[in-house]
């Protein structure tokens, strides 16, 4: 069964709200497919547009070149599964049974159907248990085991992990990633955790009030996000931006006093994408290194004087907050790295950051222009 | 006398029959920061309030400057106490949001004004005054919500998990932002939050609560680098520990442990880890077969294959793996464990769930705990 997803021009009114604005989006055949965003950002509202519980203010959605925006939910075949499941109290096998035993399925057919999900999930050895004898993670299976048993085109998955603790979300998240393999279904997953939709999806939407912001692989978003604000919800600490001057004349790029580096190919480049003589320079702080002692820059990286603000210990990390010319930036360190340093507040540091590690942006529209 | 600006000593409260703090002593120094770290109900808030003067302690003293203020009301003792979380009156302005707390202080409409100019420009939010809060970016809303804790004179600053039901995002800027204003502006203050990263980074001292004791102070680098109990190894890294099992015997080359779980394998202490020698035959454990815990932290293992591994090697399946960008946490069974181990992102150049891995554990960063009493080796 083939369903690719497409969302033309879809906006979504509430009263005076705009909850979805012009959205375009394109979801492949059998993809794990992640939206992502802060609370608020439009990602449930678009969930339940694809699953026909919202009509769009304006828009078409179409399954396989098929314009359902018309079409009732229970006519598209898709299931959704929730935050937090609703089960019945009664055994594994009943829950799981029920959605087909509703449709009339044959009892032969409920039985093999039931044990062949039973199989998938590793719930197997639990049909016969009542749901109230189940971990928290057991029964998020079990709900899904309901919506998989169906055998819809579809998947709609809105946060189901946030509730399970720590360590059995990254264990059922894995378990959810090779299943999508064997069944080979297009699943859309909605989420606010960027970590979790780096691990799960292969292409992810990150969305910000209401507007789609970037479509991509998580590495191209990681990398290459296209706005600041994918650099900064991505990553922890997300992404640093310094404004920085372009110089024409002297083809260089500074920040304050100091010249960050200097291209003619790389100014000129920058002068044609922005209309004026600032542009922001992003830069991820686990990529960048602190030394002590004065260096000049050398071939492939350049260096930034700064003056250490404030030291975060995070456990695993500290961040250092360097402040340069009354910008500030944020380094990630190893504690093994750090420790090897041995810096304090006050002291002056210097930044070596690669250059193949340095994005810009427009001040004005906020977008990556390179 | 101590150098300290608030000191508690043997703070007692019950409530009914149950102790709610049990014997706290603590000190704390202008501009320092102080977290108490702990699960709910191990008596954070309730110890907050006491020192606010919201609550009165059944027995023990708090002092200021070396006096006693146990008699004190609470608007006599200088200290301005945030219990709510750092949202924001979305249908007021910015103005209005900060000025919030100022209005039962009944000041001078000058005085007001003046003091939210201030805190306004320290915070760079000025031009924004006269804005509605639910008009206002992410980043500008941290800063108005700072501004409004702040805004209040106070000679020691009390906030009761300020940053919970935030955004994770918004969380850790906001962190930021609170130690550089307390940075710069010496303000001295108290944090009680559950959440172990907070604190460390937060932090000048933290005081680990549970149950109403102290179960452990000292720098946050202190704390996290050596835990004083199994519980709380685990409770700082977010139950991510990695933990081995085995027991203390000696042989005529040295003293072993001899390893039960995950692996059944007997390993010389001076060949894995030479620096605790010393603390093993110390504590006279070797040959009373003493049952220990081995606790390793995710990012002091290593998976890449490639490298000659020093520490203790051990074969795992990789079950599953957490993207974090830069970084990728992989987990890998072996029998019933899960070991967690963070790997650089080229790990996934490669189809990795259902690989064999070796894995590397350095056990000479390990902590090690007594099995039985769960408290850790070599505590002096």
């Amino acid at each position: 069964m083939m369903v690719d997803v497409r969302l033309k021009d879809i906006t979504k009114v509430f009263g005076k709200v705009v909850a979805v604005r012009n959205m375009n989006l394109e979801i492949k055949d059998k993809e794990f497919f992640a939206i992502l965003g802060p609370s608020g950002c439009g990602k449930t509202t678009t969930l339940r547009i694809i699953a026909g519980l919202e009509k769009p203010t304006k828009g078409r959605v179409y399954f396989d070149n098929q314009d359902v925006t018309s079409l009732p939910a229970k006519f598209r075949d898709v299931a959704m599964v929730p935050q937090f499941y609703a089960l019945y109290p009664t055994t594994v096998y009943n829950n799981i049974a029920l959605p087909l035993r509703s449709r009339g399925v044959s009892k032969e057919e409920v039985k093999q159907r039931v044990r062949e999900v039973a199989e998938l999930l590793g719930l197997t050895e639990k049909l016969h248990l009542h749901i109230d004898k189940l971990s928290i993670g057991d029964k998020q299976k079990v709900s899904l085991a309901r919506a998989i048993v169906r055998k819809p085109k579809l998947y709609l998955l809105d946060e189901p992990l946030t509730i399970l603790d720590p360590v059995t979300r990254i264990i059922i998240r894995s378990e959810l990633k090779s299943l999508q393999r064997r069944i080979k279904q297009t699943i859309i997953y909605v989420t606010h955790d960027q970590i979790e939709a780096m691990s799960l999806a292969d292409r992810i939407a990150v969305m910000n009030m209401g507007v789609i912001e970037q479509v991509g692989t998580p590495y191209e978003i990681y990398d290459k996000p296209s706005s600041r604000f994918v650099g900064w919800f991505i990553g922890e600490p997300g992404m640093n931006f310094l404004e920085a001057e372009v110089d024409k004349h002297s083809s260089a790029i500074k920040l304050g006093s100091q010249e960050v580096l200097q291209s003619k190919t790389l100014v000129s480049k920058l002068v044609e994408k922005t209309n004026n003589n600032k542009v922001v320079i992003g830069v991820r702080p686990e990529y960048i290194y602190l030394e002590k002692n004065p260096r000049e820059a050398g071939n492939g990286y350049t260096i930034v004087k700064g003056v250490v603000e404030l030291i975060e210990f995070t456990g695993t990390h500290y961040i250092v907050l360097v402040g340069i010319d009354g910008r500030e930036v944020k380094v990630k360190m190893n504690v093994e790295d750090y420790r090897r340093l041995n810096i304090a507040p006050k002291e002056n540091v210097y930044l070596r950051i690669p250059l193949d590690k340095i994005l810009f942006f427009d001040p004005v529209s906020e977008k990556r222009i390179l | 006398m101590s150098d300290y600006f608030l000191e508690l000593r043997n703070i007692k409260k019950r409530y009914g029959d149950k102790t709610v703090l049990d014997n706290i002593s603590l000190g704390l120094r202008r501009g320092e920061t102080l977290s108490l770290l702990g699960p709910p109900g191990s008596g954070k808030t309730t110890l907050l309030k006491i020192i606010a003067g919201l609550e009165r302690q059944d027995s023990g003293d708090i002092l200021m400057d070396g006096k006693v203020i146990n008699d004190l009301p609470p608007y006599q003792r200088g200290v301005a106490m945030v219990f709510e979380t750092l949202a924001l009156y979305t249908h007021m302005t910015v103005y209005e949001n900060i000025a919030s707390p100022l209005i039962a202080a009944k000041l001078p409409k000058e005085v007001m004004d003046k003091k939210i100019r201030e805190i306004a420009k320290f915070l760079k939010i000025e031009h924004l005054l006269e804005r509605k809060a639910d008009k206002l970016s992410g980043g500008e809303r941290q800063r108005v919500a700072l501004a409004r804790a702040l805004v209040k004179d106070a000679e020691l600053y009390l906030f009761d998990e300020p940053f919970i039901n935030l955004d994770a995002k918004i969380r850790s800027a906001l962190r930021t932002e609170f130690k550089k204003l307390k940075t710069t502006l010496g303000k001295t203050s108290i944090f009680a939050t559950p959440d172990p990263i907070e604190a460390l980074a937060l932090s000048d001292y933290i005081a680990v609560l549970y149950n109403g004791r102290i179960l452990q102070y000292g720098t946050p680098i202190e704390i996290y680098d050596k835990p004083i109990n199994l519980w709380l190894a685990r409770y700082l890294t977010g139950n991510m520990l990695n933990e081995l099992y085995g027991r203390v015997v000696s042989q005529e080359n040295g003293v072993a442990i001899e390893l039960t779980s995950p692996v059944k394998r007997k390993i010389l202490v001076k060949d894995y880890a030479p620096n605790y020698v010393d603390i093993i035959k110390e504590l006279g454990v070797a040959g009373t077969q003493q049952e220990i815990v081995i606790t390793i932290k995710p990012s002091q293992s290593t998976i890449e294959s490639s490298q000659e591994c020093s520490g203790l090697e051990i074969e795992a399946e990789i079950i599953g793996y957490e993207n974090h960008g830069s970084e990728i946490l992989v987990f890998a069974r072996i029998n019933d464990t899960v070991l967690k181990i963070y790997s650089s992102r080229d790990i996934l150049n490669r189809d990795i769930i259902g690989a064999k891995n070796k894995i590397c554990l350095d056990l000479t960063k390990a902590v090690i705990y007594d099995k039985r009493t769960g408290r850790v080796l070599g505590d002096t």
